[in-house]
Formats: C-alpha cells, sequence, structure tokens
C-alpha cells in the first residue's frame, strides 16, 4: 500500500514538472564575430555597443525583446563556420538564418543547399533596389538573389601617424602612402631605419585570408583575372610572382611583423609596435574607439586609407557579408518570423556599419550620421567602386585556405615563390577537377 | 658461535609493539622452528632475520657476522616464501639461478648446482617449464631449491606446511627432514602448527605476546613447559587446566586439592608460592588420565565428547566442579558421550602452575 | 542442446543484444558505408558517381597526404616512447601508499579530463613568441622568443609535448594498476637474490608488467596516429602543411573541400595502418608467451 502510494507521488512529481508546450515559432540564427556575453550579456542598448561582437549581440537581444512572440535560438560558431554549416545542411538539421560571406554564396548556391530570399524580401518590404552595387553584386548569382547583404568589408590601411611623423611620412596631416613596389620598400626601409619598428604590422599564422586578400587586391588592380572560369585558377603568372616576391621582400627585411596570429598583430597595433596594418573595414569601429581614450598609443593618431595603389589601377577588393537562408521546408510562422528578423536587420544596418563596415543599404551611406562617423568619407566610395570575384567562383574558404597554406611558404621563405604559387595553382585546380 | 645470533630485538610499528627484547643464539646446523599463534611476533622476527624489516633495537649476527645492517641479499640467507614468490615469467632453470647471476657466480658452477639441487629434488625434468605449469609441490620442491643453491648459512622457512593439504603435508615434511641431512647450514622454520615443529625442530623457541616463552628441545618443551601458555600450546589434545588448591605437602611434595574433593599426591617438590592454600592450576596431559578399572577410585566425571581416532580415543569430559578434563582409552572405546564415568589420573605426572604463570613440574622419581 | 540449455543461450543473447545492436549500428555499419562512399566519388550533400579505387589511387599519389602521413608518424613517434617511458617512471615513483603519492597522482592525472580545446588554450599561452610563457622566460635569459607555433621545425616538436603533457595521466593509471597486480613476494625474493634495483626493474618489473605495457603502447599509438585536435587548433596544420596530421587533412578534405568520397578513402588507408601497427605490436609481444598449463 505504501509502495502505491509512493509510485503515485513520483509520478505526480513528474508530471507536474511537464510545461505546456512551447507554441512560439522559433528561428535559429547561427553567426560567427565572436562571443562576448561576458560583457553583453542581455543587453539590448544596440547605441552604446561597440564591436561586431556587441552590436550584432545586442541587437539580436533587442529583436528576442521586442518580439516576445518568437523564440531566437542563437548559434556561435567560430569564424568562419562553414564546417559546421555543412555538416549541418548534409546532416538535414541546418540553421534558419546564417551569416556567410559574400565570396562564398554561389558554392551553396548553385547546389540548392540555401533558398533565394525574394520572398522573404519582399515580405520585409526590403527592396533590392535599396542595396549599394558592390552589396548588390555580392549577393545575386544566376540573377536570383540568394541572401541579403549586411555589409561590404573593404581592405585598409590603418595607419598610426605618430609613428609615421616620426619616420618623416607625413605631409599636411595625412599619411605618405607608396604608388609603387619601389616607393613601398623604400619607405618601408626609411620608417624602419627612423623609428626602429617594422613598418607593416601582419597576422601570417593561421591567417589565410589575410595574405589572400592581398594577394588578390593586386592581381585585381593589375587586371588579371584570377578565376578564368569556374573550374581553374591562374596564379602562375609575373603578375602574381610580383606581388609574392613583394610580401617576401618585406618579410626577408623584417619591414613587417613575423610570427604574429591575428588576435596578436591585432593588439600589436594599439600598442603601437609597427606603422601600418592593412586589415579591413571591420576593426575601423575597435581602432577608433580605441584611439578615444586618452592612455592609447593611438591616441589622437590613427589615419584609415584604402589600399594603396601600387601596379595598374586602383582597384579596391571587397567581400562582404550576408544572411542566408539554407534550404528546409519551414512553417509559415516561421518564415514569418524570418521575414520579422531580417527587417529589423535591415533598419538598424547604420549601427551594423559603426563597425567600420559599409553599410549594404545605400540609403545609410547618405545620411548625416553616417557621414559624421570618423574616416568614413576616406573609404565611402569603396561601397561603390569595389569589386569582387566573378559570381562563378566556388570553393572560394577551401580555395582561400589552399593558397593561403602556399603563400606562407612562400612569404616566410620556405618555399621558393615560382613552386608556391605553382602548388598553389595546381591543388586548387585539383580541387575544382574533383568538384562535382 | 658460528650461527645465529639476535640480541634484544624490539620492533614497534607505530605505537604497537611487536617484538620485546627478543634474545635468541642458534648454533649452525641446528634446526629451529619458531612457533606460536598469529600476532606472537615469530614472522615479523622471521622477517628481520632476512632483513625484509627493519629492527628498532638489538642485533643481528650470523656465523660471526653482524648482519642487521646489511641488505638482504648480502647477508648469506635463503629463504622459502609461504606462497614460494617464485618469478611466474622465469622457467624454473632461471629462477634457481637468480640469485647465483646476481651474486656473479660462475656460468659451470651455477649449471652444477642447479643440476644438483634439482637430482636431489626430483625436479630436473621440470627445469624448463615455468611456475604457471606446475602442481603446488613441484612448484615448493622448485622454492626450496632456489634457496639450496645459494649455499646460504641459514635457511629461512616461512610457515612451508601451511599451503599444503594433509597428503601432501606428510610427504613435504619428510623431504623438510631430508634436506635438513643434506645441507650443513642452519633452519629457522616459522610455524603455527606444533606437531610440525615437535616433529622437525631440533629446539623450538615458543613465542607468544611478542616475546619467547620458552626455548628448549621438543621433549623440553613438552615436558617441562615453562609456562601455562606453553603448556597449553604445545602438544595436542592441550593439556587440561584445572583450577585448584594446595592441600598440603606430602614430605617434600606437594598435595593439590581439587574442587570435587579429590586429593592429589604430585611429584612437584614443595617450593615459593607453593604453601598450603596456595591457589594453583593443575595440568594434566591426556595420556596421563584413563578410564579408572571397575571398582576402584577415581574421579567422577561426565563424558561431553567423544574423539576415536583408530589407535585410541580421546574423552572430552567434565569433573562434578564442572571443570574440563581430557582422558585417553586404548583402541575405540564404547564409551559414550553423556555416560557417567570413573577417571584414574597419574598424579605423579601433573604439573602445577602458580597465579603468576611459574610451572612446577614433578621431580626426579625417587 | 537440452531445452534448460537452449533457454540458457537465449538468455545470454539476450542481454548481449542490446548492446551489439547498438555497437553495430555505430561503429560496423558506418565502417561498411565508409568503405562504399570511398569507391565513389562523393560530395559531403548526397551526390554519388562510382569511379571504382581512383580515390585510392588518387591518395597514394597525393604530395600533401605524403606530408600529412609523415607528420603523423614524426608525431607518433615523438610521443608513444616518451610517453610510455615518462608513465611508466612516474607509476614506479607513485606507487605508494604516501599521501602525497596520493595527492600526485591525482595532479598528474588532472591534465587528462580537461578537453583538447582548453589544453591548446593553455598551451598556445606558453608558446606563443609574443608575451608567452616561454617567451618571457627566454626573454629574461636575453634570449630571443623562439616562434614555436608557426616555425616549420618547431610546429611538430610543439604539438608532441602538448600531447605529452595532456596524456599522461591514463597511461600512468594503467602501469599503476598493473604494478599493484604484481604480489609483493617476488619483490622479497629478488631482494633477497640479491638483485639491485636496476635488476629488479629489468628482470623483475619489466616482464611483469608486460601486458600493461603493450596495452599502453597499442593504445597510445592507435590514439597517437589520429590527432587532430591540437593540430587543428594549435596551429591549424600550418605553417604551410608542416603540422597537418592525417586526421586533420581527412577533416579539411571533407567538411572544407566536400570531397566526401576522397576523404573516406583516406579514412580507410588510415584505418587500415592503424589495425596493421596495433596488431604487429601485439604479435611482437605476446609470440613469447607461452600457453598456460
Amino acid at each position: 500500500m505504501r509502495k502505491r502510494a509512493l509510485a503515485f507521488g513520483f509520478a505526480g512529481v513528474l508530471l507536474a514538472g511537464c510545461q505546456p508546450a512551447d507554441e512560439r515559432p522559433e528561428i535559429v540564427v547561427q553567426r560567427f564575430f565572436g562571443e562576448c556575453g561576458a560583457v553583453y550579456g542581455a543587453s539590448t542598448d544596440v547605441a552604446g555597443a561597440e564591436t561586431e561582437c556587441g552590436i550584432l549581440t545586442t541587437l539580436i537581444n533587442r529583436f528576442a525583446a521586442e518580439n516576445p512572440d518568437i523564440r531566437v535560438k542563437v548559434n556561435v560558431v567560430a569564424w568562419p563556420g562553414y564546417p559546421q554549416l555543412a555538416a549541418q545542411i548534409a546532416a538535414g538539421d541546418p540553421p534558419d538564418l546564417v551569416t556567410m560571406h559574400q565570396s562564398v554564396i554561389a558554392d551553396y548556391s548553385s547546389r540548392g543547399l540555401i533558398e533565394p530570399v525574394e520572398p522573404l524580401l519582399a515580405e520585409a518590404n526590403i527592396d533590392p533596389a535599396a542595396f549599394t552595387p558592390a552589396a548588390r553584386a555580392g549577393v545575386e548569382k544566376e540573377g536570383r538573389l540568394y541572401a541579403m547583404p549586411w555589409d561590404t568589408i573593404g581592405r585598409l590601411f590603418h595607419v598610426n601617424t605618430a609613428l609615421m611623423a616620426e619616420a618623416g611620412l607625413m605631409r599636411e596631416g595625412r599619411p605618405v602612402l607608396p604608388n609603387s613596389p619601389e616607393e613601398l620598400l623604400a619607405q618601408a626601409r626609411q620608417f624602419k631605419q627612423r623609428t626602429g619598428k617594422p613598418y607593416l604590422i601582419q597576422a601570417q599564422v593561421s591567417a589565410p585570408d589575410f595574405m589572400v586578400a592581398f594577394l588578390y587586391t593586386y592581381l585585381l588592380a593589375q587586371g588579371q583575372p584570377i578565376f578564368p572560369d569556374a573550374r581553374h585558377v591562374r596564379l602562375d603568372t609575373p603578375e602574381a610572382r610580383r606581388v609574392v616576391a613583394l610580401m617576401r621582400q618585406l618579410n626577408a627585411e623584417g619591414l613587417t611583423t613575423r610570427n604574429q596570429d591575428f588576435p596578436a598583430a591585432t593588439a600589436a597595433f594599439t600598442q603601437g609596435r609597427g606603422g601600418i596594418f592593412p586589415v579591413g573595414t571591420w576593426m575601423l569601429g575597435p581602432y577608433d574607439a580605441e584611439a578615444a581614450r586618452r592612455s592609447s598609443a593611438l591616441h589622437g593618431h590613427y589615419a584609415v586609407a584604402p589600399f594603396p595603389r601600387l601596379w595598374g589601377s586602383p582597384a579596391p577588393f571587397v567581400d562582404g557579408h550576408a544572411w542566408v537562408v539554407p534550404a528546409a521546408s519551414r512553417s509559415r510562422a516561421e518564415r514569418a518570423a524570418m521575414a520579422r528578423f531580417l527587417g529589423f536587420l535591415a533598419r538598424y544596418n547604420y549601427d551594423w556599419s559603426r563597425t567600420g563596415q559599409l553599410p549594404a543599404f545605400a540609403a545609410v551611406l547618405a545620411t548625416p550620421e553616417f557621414q559624421a562617423l570618423p574616416h568614413r568619407e576616406d573609404i565611402a566610395a569603396l561601397a561603390r567602386t569595389g569589386r569582387q570575384l566573378p559570381g562563378y567562383v566556388e570553393r572560394q574558404s577551401a580555395v582561400q585556405g589552399l593558397i593561403g597554406e602556399e603563400l606562407e611558404a612562400a612569404i616566410t621563405g620556405t618555399k621558393p615563390v615560382d613552386a608556391a604559387l605553382r602548388d598553389a595553382e595546381r591543388r586548387v585546380n585539383r580541387l575544382y577537377a574533383q568538384m562535382m | 658461535m658460528s650461527g645465529l645470533e639476535l640480541i634484544d630485538v624490539s620492533k614497534s610499528y607505530g605505537a604497537t609493539r611487536v617484538l620485546d627484547g627478543v634474545s635468541l643464539a642458534i648454533g649452525a646446523g641446528e634446526f629451529v622452528a619458531f612457533l606460536g599463534p598469529s600476532g606472537s611476533g615469530k614472522s615479523t622476527l622471521l622477517r628481520i632475520i632476512a632483513g625484509l624489516e627493519s629492527l628498532d633495537a638489538g642485533e643481528v649476527w650470523l656465523g660471526g657476522e653482524r648482519i642487521d645492517g646489511l641488505a638482504p641479499g648480502a647477508r648469506g640467507i635463503a629463504m622459502v616464501f609461504q606462497h614460494y614468490a617464485l618469478y611466474p615469467h622465469m622457467t624454473v632453470r632461471e629462477n634457481m639461478a637468480f640469485g647465483l647471476v646476481n651474486a656473479g657466480v660462475p656460468k659451470d658452477e651455477i649449471a652444477r648446482r642447479i643440476a644438483q639441487a634439482a637430482e636431489t629434488l626430483e625436479i630436473a625434468t621440470q627445469l624448463d617449464k615455468k611456475p604457471g605449469q606446475m602442481s603446488g609441490g613441484q612448484r615448493q620442491r622448485v622454492a626450496i631449491g632456489r634457496a639450496i643453491v645459494k649455499k646460504p648459512k641459514l635457511f629461512l622457512l616461512d610457515e612451508p606446511l601451511s599451503n599444503l593439504d594433509a597428503a601432501l603435508r606428510g610427504r613435504t615434511r619428510v623431504e623438510l627432514a631430508q634436506l635438513r641431512t643434506r645441507v650443513d647450514a642452519a633452519l629457522v622454520m616459522v610455524t603455527h602448527d606444533q606437531s610440525e615443529a615437535m616433529t622437525l625442530a631440533d629446539r623450538i623457541v615458543v613465542m607468544n605476546d611478542r616475546r619467547i616463552q620458552q626455548v628448549g628441545t621438543p621433549a623440553e618443551v613438552y615436558a617441562r613447559p615453562a609456562n601455562a601458555f606453553v603448556a597449553g600450546f604445545v602438544g595436542s589434545p592441550a593439556m587440561a587446566m584445572l583450577p585448584a588448591r594446595v592441600a598440603g605437602h606430602d614430605g617434600a611434595r606437594v598435595r593439590i586439592g581439587l574442587p570435587c574433593g579429590a586429593d592429589l599426591p604430585t611429584a612437584i617438590p614443595a617450593a615459593a608460592g607453593l604453601e598450603e592454600g596456595a591457589p594453583v592450576t593443575l595440568g594434566l596431559r591426556a595420556e596421563h588420565v584413563t578410564l579408572a578399572p571397575p571398582a576402584t577410585p577415581g574421579l567422577p566425571a561426565r563424558i561431553d565428547l567423544v574423539e576415536r581416532l583408530g589407535d585410541r580415543t580421546y574423552l572430552y569430559a567434565r569433573l562434578s566442579d564442572g571443570s574440563e578434563i581430557i582422558a585417553h582409552a586404548p583402541g575405540f572405546s564404547a564409551v559414550r558421550p553423556g555416560e557417567a564415568v570413573t577417571l584414574a589420573v597419574d598424579a605423579a605426572a601433573a604439573h602445577v602452575f602458580t597465579a603468576d604463570g611459574t610451572a612446577h613440574h614433578p621431580g626426579p622419581r625417587a | 542442446m537440452t531445452g534448460a540449455a537452449r533457454r540458457d543461450g537465449w538468455v545470454g543473447y539476450a542481454f548481449v543484444g542490446p548492446f551489439l545492436l547498438v555497437y553495430a549500428a555505430i561503429l560496423i555499419v558506418p565502417l561498411l558505408m565508409g568503405l562504399w562512399i570511398s569507391l565513389n566519388n562523393a560530395d559531403l550533400f548526397g551526390r554519388r558517381e562510382w569511379v571504382g579505387l581512383a580515390n585510392y589511387a588518387q591518395a597514394l599519389g597525393d604530395p600533401v597526404l605524403g606530408q600529412a602521413f609523415a607528420n603523423t608518424l614524426t608525431l607518433t613517434l615523438l610521443i608513444v616512447p616518451p610517453l610510455t617511458v615518462i608513465a611508466l617512471l612516474l607509476a614506479l615513483a607513485l606507487n605508494r601508499a604516501t599521501r602525497l603519492a596520493a595527492i600526485l597522482r591525482g595532479v598528474f592525472f588532472s591534465s587528462l579530463v580537461l578537453s583538447v580545446t582548453i589544453v591548446t588554450l593553455i598551451w598556445r599561452f606558453i608558446l606563443t613568441p609574443d608575451a608567452g610563457l616561454v617567451a618571457v622566460g627566454l626573454g629574461a635569459l636575453g634570449r630571443a622568443p623562439v616562434p614555436f607555433l608557426s616555425d616549420p621545425a618547431y610546429v611538430i616538436p610543439a604539438l608532441a609535448v602538448t600531447t605529452l603533457w595532456w596524456s599522461l595521466g591514463f597511461p600512468i593509471m594503467l602501469f599503476l594498476a598493473g604494478l599493484q597486480q604484481v604480489p609483493h613476494d617476488i619483490y622479497e625474493a629478488a631482494a633477497l637474490d640479491g638483485a639491485g634495483r636496476w635488476t629488479v626493474f629489468r628482470r623483475i618489473t619489466l616482464p611483469s608488467i608486460r601486458r600493461t605495457l603493450l596495452l599502453v603502447v597499442m593504445l597510445q599509438t592507435a590514439a597517437q596516429l589520429q590527432i587532430f585536435g591540437q593540430a587543428q587548433l594549435l596551429t591549424g596544420g600550418g605553417p604551410g602543411g608542416a603540422s597537418r596530421t592525417i586526421v586533420l587533412y581527412i577533416f579539411e578534405v571533407s567538411f572544407g573541400r566536400w570531397e566526401l568520397g576522397y576523404a573516406t578513402a583516406i579514412a580507410e588507408l588510415l584505418f587500415g595502418m592503424i589495425l596493421a601497427v596495433t596488431l604487429l605490436q601485439y604479435w611482437l609481444v605476446i609470440r613469447h608467451e607461452e600457453q598456460r598449463a
């Protein structure tokens, strides 16, 4: 008798633990950009947030707070998150909205792994004509739009003007930048001689994207088609050899920092341990915030400029972030929720551009707030003139890894430049040959 | 003295004293048994001699040399362990050779000694087997062989017969006796079985309660136990201990009175502590108590238990005051438990133990 | 078989059945599926195209795989012998009943419970030339920091040291278990046989723990041939593939390049290699042991 009473009691406790089913539609948002819950937690103060991570975290928190009838689940993945995404898609359980680089979209769109977003954009009242030319070009594949563009990423020279002045490379308050490889080397040597520090700060360890961006920029500038068609890359060319030889020379003469990974390089610039950090627009916001601090080495000595023209024409190489929708069957309610999320993000594009990335919506470029952001007039043109790789180029993430690996070998002197470029070309072409 | 000498050896484990001032001298070629119940300290003493335990105080000498500071392997001692401790991954030959190899004995000498020992112990055909492939008795012989080839000054045997079944025990007892004749070293055996000690040893060291109780030949220990413990431990069945009182003196001999009223004239000379009226314990061995022939005076008793061994019967009886006594009868006795009998006691063979444990034994027959 | 025996047989199978089912589903079936996929040109999302042994042919002629194979082999040789020796020495030293030994046993085991992410994070802090622990130490001695994580000559030793530090705990435990099963009296017999410490170690201890030694070496070899986390997180396989291991390459090919068929072929080759190596080790040790009586 006692046993039965106990059993019933236990069952009752278990049942009491059941909650009524949560009927709200759930959207799964997957993103890189880092994990900063320790700083931003559940904050919804978007205007007060700094850095890509902070602004995006507070944005999503705000959306969840303003839309209590939608359940938002956030996956933070390590940059760039593509192995995870591939695994999730292969397993049949992909997220609903994912951040993706525009250069990578073609891979997924060509296989039907992500769906065109025109219906969602329409539901969110977003007109594709509102995108900047660069942004639009980045998400349009074979006449369809496969993502909502989020920003345009340009490459920038971040300059420590105090050290440049010490090196005698400032004129009328603007840094003197080279116009040719010979000038670059000469100025770099002068810099090192006068300040004792390396001219450039570079991330060369575990940072293939860094070096590949440099190469792509100057190959595009020389008018060389890096990817003549969808299945081939051309790297074993005199133009490419020139670029890589320059990078190799900088390393050999100690005109750049060596053996640093990305966090180390980022910190090195903040600490004033080099003249120029050639990285991207996304560091504009953080470095600006850093320069505002009185005690910083960059205080009052921070400037930016697009990559200087060294060969051919000034052709800024850009990429961009975008939000894609992996193909899956979703309920009406879920789609509606996703559309609301995209609309929300579109409204806050200005806040996102505070990071330094260029906004994807042309209207933001014209606003006084944007133009009042520091240094923006130096770089706003990128949104219009920036060029991406051709839309048919696939497997960018993997290709970048392969080319980056060979570049690292060439630049550090482990391999001769020709051999490295030849190997890079061979390996990428083989990858493309295997592609189905 | 060229044998083993222990001088005032003491050992404690933490706060527990396990050996208290033990002193002993053993002649070269003697076979001595350390006999005692568990916890008496006999195994500890053996291990101290072997060097496997350190001593806290005292000295150990062997063959005129002080050995208590030496490593076990340098003492000239060989030991046969209770569970043989053979090296399981080595063959018999390698087991026996191990100690000699370590000592740097030349190869041919090693081979010769092993062959000889194997011959003696009848394990010559087993030399290339491993211990795991042999029976218990064979393993013990290998353990003994391993000890023999080292030609030690002293053999230590740790409970050599406890692991064996009854049949094997008998055979091994014979082998150990033979071993003794073949080697000219001293042997020290530790055992809790008094019959082993009685049959094999030249002298027995009876230990109890961390001390040596008595050292003597088997005959001495049996016939003239130094105290009540030895008397009760040696001999099977155990000596019956009856509470009694000194009733008086018969000239120079003591007369003992039992609670049941009997008055026994012993052959024990009067001595201090045996005044009239002093409470004592009377010790009687079973072989000195028999069934009284009919119509002769004796002690009335009731039989509790009957053990028939074939050549004799032991009768466990109770006297009228409740004291337990053991009697014997030849052959298969017809007596049954519960019967009332009369027991005849050979009082001249009785021992008396005073309250302080001193033993008094029958004097020489007049 | 009698009815009762047959019933017992059924019951036996019923007990083992669930485990066997799960084992087959999780290990055997994927193994066979992988074999099948490796004979195809397959991508991660379901496309298949029969190519027979072409993937294997490509694997055998792939210089990047060759480099990964050499790296993995070097790492295994750099890790397994020192790991075995150090773990054995530590187990011998810690095989006591003292309080200090118990505390130290816990200390040495504790690194094992950390995940590979934490371990590589710790070692990155130690090895990075930018104000890492070693760099600061070298600086105090007046020397330049060594780029452990970016110099091709140093990356493999760096991975080896990280793995050694992480993996010590388990072999120590195995050795301790093996040592404690050695009956105490044979050490006493050896002491009486005049054996010195080195002789005891060489001729008593080592042969007694022979099977434990074999177990440790087999497990560690199989484990280190599959190093992945440390390579991916500490060096990314770089620089220039100098620290790329086979499993890292499989990961890159399958999840980075989406070439599932090729990746599976490499995985099958790795499986065959590990199987061959461990069986060889087993045979080498066991052939000397005779049957028990």
